[in-house]
């Protein structure tokens, strides 16, 4: 299979994750929406760096440190989440309005 | 492409794949919907000609089982209503990519993607989700009131990539190249040091702001 087919489902995963990150309603769900298209991304790099191979391997390096990255970001989120859901007593994110009142 | 009859080849997985019929469907479907038919055939019959039918079908095959898992495990992770099935269905995702990357010839990756993924940030999430779980019956609506518009904007997102990647003349190898593990090594110390000694001071800060976020107040009165 060629560098297009991975490219379609790399494409096609990132919509799933940008429709689940604006459309549901969970914050946690939200997360796992950005995690998808951090996966996105990383599919269509290492497909790169295969079918365009470099001598330093660049598409593979860089996947591995956005997996670092994305580790990092899901930490920091979680402890967010989990901070405001304690607060405010339910994940909806459309019942977080302080602000806006 | 090469068709080898179903019966006549019990003694051949390879040819028994070879002619599994749902694949070649899935494959003329996906050709003629991203409308890049007759190039892509061509790249095809090529490599084809060149490298011996058995195993570039073997690894279209795992292609497509792998980009339905992907692709499937991820739309059941955004429309699935119980949030403890959307994080399973995340793992089948990340599953499933992890032997993407292991078909791409990138088995480093795929070892990272296991540990990572699987491992740690599955286990994650899932810590969160039974620590914050309300645990009524009665779930509330997944969507939000921008539900179609979401759709919209995902569906033109796909199409604007698709569309570029179809008319793009990648120029490349028709079949994947296996990354060497030591090249991958030595790049990453060498040539990528300074994003590398970047990313322990990121991981650094994110411990520390975790475990700042996620204390009590209660915790600093006591304390002291």
């Amino acid at each position: 299979m060629g560098l297009t087919g991975y490219l379609v489902v790399s494409a096609l995963l990132f919509g799933i994750g940008a429709f689940g990150f604006m459309a549901r309603r969970n914050a946690i769900l939200m997360l796992i929406s950005i995690e998808l298209m951090f996966n996105a991304v990383n599919l269509s790099l290492v497909a790169f760096n295969a079918f365009l191979p470099s001598d330093t391997n660049t598409g593979a390096v860089f996947a591995l440190m956005i997996m670092a990255v994305a580790a990092a970001e899901v930490t920091v989120g979680l402890a967010l989440v989990i901070a405001i859901i304690r607060t405010r007593q339910t994940p909806e994110v459309d019942q977080y309005s302080d602000l806006k009142e | 492409m090469v068709r080898h009859s179903v019966g006549g080849a019990p003694s051949e997985p390879a040819a028994y794949l070879t002619g599994w019929p749902l694949a070649d469907a899935t494959a003329c479907a996906r050709y003629a919907r991203i409308g890049a038919g007759p190039r892509r055939r061509g790249a095809v019959e090529r490599s084809t000609l060149s490298n011996g039918a058995t195993t570039l079908d073997i690894s279209s095959v795992l292609f497509f089982l792998l980009a339905i898992g992907v692709v499937g495990a991820g739309l059941a992770v955004v429309t699935v209503r119980n949030i403890i099935h959307s994080a399973v269905a995340m793992m089948v995702c990340f599953g499933s990519l992890a032997g993407m990357y292991a078909l791409l010839g990138a088995p480093i990756v795929a070892a990272a993607q296991v540990l990572i993924y699987l491992g740690a940030i599955s286990v994650l999430i899932l810590f969160a989700i039974m620590l914050t779980q309300a645990g009524d019956a009665n779930l509330p609506a997944p969507f939000h009131r921008q539900g179609p518009i979401a759709v919209v904007i995902a569906l033109v997102i796909f199409g604007l990539v698709t569309w570029a990647v179809v008319q793009t003349d990648w120029g490349v190898a028709a079949q994947a190249v296996t990354a060497n593990v030591e090249a991958i090594a030595n790049s990453v110390f060498t040539t990528f040091a300074l994003p590398f000694e970047i990313i322990s001071f990121l991981l650094l800060a994110a411990i520390i702001g975790a475990i700042y976020l996620a204390r009590r107040p209660e915790d600093d009165e006591r304390a002291g």
